[in-house]
């Protein structure tokens, strides 16, 4: 019974992910030409660009590298995206204001009804410009998954918008899970790997993923500045967010295995996969609206995450560094010299001697152990030496 | 159970991919290069012209020399982006042309080369707005009462060999993310200047000697910036943001935040915001 409880459960995740494109089939069906002055999701490479008085933007504007001005009067209907360019802004912008690398310019006139997100770039603001969200400066939160975009208006009542939003969290964290079931079916091995690495090191990986984001948006920008190798930027950034989704899902992963236990039950590892996402994703959707320092823990999750993509290389090697058994079926590790009664030394944990750089011979031996590994125990034909 | 379950998931996901998931990206539209030649004379009677240049992605070549206000040519290959002319009672506005939600990814075989060249007997005010492009602005020898430049994510090297005969009221510097070089900026004979920029490696050499006191605003963000000062020139450099990385050479003394290298003449005086990154003070 539990088990086709569990198949309904899947495949409600999937129908949802199902339900989602043709959503977005209709959005991209939507008409295209502007009507008088009216515009609608508008992406500027590297090109310059004035929305001006009383012209709409309805949609999203997202920009590499361009030149941007909103004049007094206009009006974006969406979010908008600036990475690497330069915003001249005395309008309206009724969703989030994010950018990375770039320069902003608000004036007087400005309004941004959500929040402002910078990474890298610069602000001036003048006295009368209006951010009534957040203005988050130095981090940007490692999801904001937007769902497309419905080709019709939802005109709720002003009450109802909380549990809309609620709603709408909830059914990012839904597809989240079903993604991360999806991940681990098709990927058990790289996923657990990156699991693995996130939960033996959280530290070496967080450091990683963090160093990882600092870094990796710098070169590509920087890339952006030549004309030619903007597609090489954007797959960058394609790439690096893919990456952290990995990321997410293997965190996912490592927790959904030690919640588990909590239950007396052992899951399936994409059981436990949807499960650990759904929780670590729910708890960050939550903490994530406490203000000023919400964005901590979904960021910690995400940079950990990223850095044990990064470290196990998409999950193709294991870390730290796997040891091939030598022997078909066990591996037998004989001390090279017999114990002493007379002198026998302090009991010492031979992944400890490992992991301050000595082999596995002498860790054997200064120990006076012998040491018995069942590969059967570790993923395919290595073992981990945490595992020893 | 996995294997009917594993099963069933793969046939939804892939039924799922039937539902046309398409991920296409837009690259610009090319045709056939054109070129544009402009020829605008200075108007008669002005005394201060004024010059605004607005492209796109592209090149821009720009120096002094025009027997009128401003000469040159723009060689394109995007059709939506024939150019514009506007003149007015004092001057003349280059247009690059715009048609909305045409914009895509520019990919090699884009042309957009503007090479102008400006007058060298009229003073004016010159305003470039540019978006990802690569420029080479040589600007000797100009009469420029203001200069505003305003782009995207550029690699843009502009240079004053010789003195700008006129005092320059404002000079105005807003970038992207870019590599912006500055070179001879002491013959710019600007008394304020503000550069803005975004991440990026900015380089200014305030070679040439300093006609009047003159005061600096540098802000970026993530940035790698390079200020250059001969040696005979009075500087003091006072660092009020978060980067703390400031290497020097030549002599300076640091007091706090504030660095100074003594010099005769003018004042040079340098406020820097700078996010992150790293700052070289030269004296040379």
């Amino acid at each position: 019974m539990k088990y086709i409880l569990k198949l309904i459960l899947c495949l409600s995740f999937i129908a949802l992910i199902g339900l989602a494109f043709p959503v977005h089939a209709n959005a991209e069906a939507l008409p295209a030409q502007p009507q008088g002055n009216t515009y609608y999701d508008k992406i500027v490479f590297g090109d310059t660009f004035t929305l001006g008085s009383g012209d709409i933007l309805d949609g999203n504007l997202t920009v590499f590298g361009g030149v941007i001005t909103l004049e007094n009067g206009s009006a974006v209907k969406g979010n908008v995206i600036l990475m690497g360019g330069t915003l001249n802004a005395d309008g309206d912008i009724s969703g989030n204001l994010n950018t990375l690398g770039g320069s902003l310019f608000l004036a007087d006139q400005t309004v941004i009804h959500g929040n402002l997100s910078m990474l890298g770039g610069t602000l001036h603001r003048s006295a009368g410009a209006q951010i009534l969200g957040q203005v988050i400066n130095g981090g940007v939160g490692p999801f904001n998954l937007s769902l497309p975009r419905l080709p019709f208006e939802l005109n709720l009542w002003s009450g109802f918008q909380p549990f809309f939003n609620l709603f709408r969290t909830l059914i990012n964290v839904l597809v989240l899970a079903a993604l991360a079931i999806l991940v681990v079916l098709l990927w058990p091995h790289p996923t657990d790997r990156i699991a693995q690495a996130v939960g033996a090191q959280p530290v070496i990986t967080g450091g990683l993923g963090l160093l990882t984001v600092v870094v990796l948006p710098a070169l590509l920008i920087i890339l952006l500045i030549t004309i030619i190798l903007i597609p090489v930027s954007i797959l960058g950034f394609l790439a690096l967010g893919i990456a952290a989704l990995f990321g997410w899902i293997a965190v996912g992963l490592e927790v959904g295995k030690r919640i588990a236990p909590m239950f007396k039950q052992e899951w399936q590892p994409a059981i436990s996969a949807g499960v650990g996402t759904l929780v670590i994703s729910l708890i960050s959707s939550f903490i994530g609206a406490i203000p000023c320092v919400g964005w901590i823990v979904p960021f910690l999750i995400g940079i950990i995450g990223l850095g044990g993509v990064i470290i196990t290389r998409f999950g193709s090697q294991t870390y730290p560094l796997a040891i091939s058994p030598s022997g078909p079926s066990t591996i037998t590790v004989e001390p090279h010299n017999p114990p002493s009664p007379q002198a026998p030394s302090a009991p010492t944990s031979p992944a400890s001697h490992y992991e301050s750089g000595t082999n596995l011979s002498s860790d054997a031996s200064d120990s006076m152990n012998t040491t018995t590994v069942d590969p059967t125990s570790a993923e395919g034909d290595t073992i981990s030496p945490s595992q020893i | 159970m996995k294997r009917p379950l594993f099963a069933v998931l793969i046939v939804m996901l892939l039924a799922s991919l039937a539902c046309s998931v398409n991920i296409s990206i837009p690259t610009m539209q090319v045709g056939p290069t054109k070129t544009f030649n402009v020829n605008e004379p200075v108007p008669s009677g002005v005394s201060l012209a004024s010059v605004s240049l607005n492209m796109g992605a592209g090149t821009l070549i720009l120096t002094g020399g025009a027997s009128g206000l401003v000469e040159g040519t723009i060689t394109y290959n995007v059709p939506d982006w024939d150019p514009k002319v506007t003149t007015t009672d004092n001057g003349v506005t280059l247009t690059q042309g715009e048609k909305p939600n045409i914009t895509g990814i520019p990919t090699s075989n884009l042309v957009n080369d503007w090479a102008m060249r400006l007058s060298n007997t009229v003073a004016m005010d010159l305003t470039i707005h540019a978006g990802a492009y690569k420029g080479t602005m040589d600007l000797s020898g100009l009469h420029i009462r203001s200069l505003s430049i305003m782009d995207g994510a550029s690699q843009n090297k502009v240079t004053f060999d010789t003195p700008n005969p006129e005092k320059m009221d404002s000079l105005t510097y807003r970038t992207g993310a870019s590599q912006v070089e500055l070179d001879g900026l002491a013959n710019a004979n600007f008394s304020n200047m503000e550069f803005d920029g975004g991440a990026g490696d900015y380089t200014f050499d305030f070679a040439g000697t300093l006609a009047q006191d003159s005061s600096m605003t540098i802000k970026t963000g993530v940035s790698s910036i390079t200020i250059v000062v001969p040696s005979d020139m009075a500087v003091t450099f006072i660092n009020s943001g978060g980067v703390n990385n400031i290497n020097t050479t030549g002599t300076w003394t640091v007091n706090g935040d504030t660095y100074t290298s003594g010099g005769s003449g003018h004042m040079l005086t340098i406020h820097a915001e700078i996010a992150i990154g790293t700052v070289k003070l030269v004296h040379k």
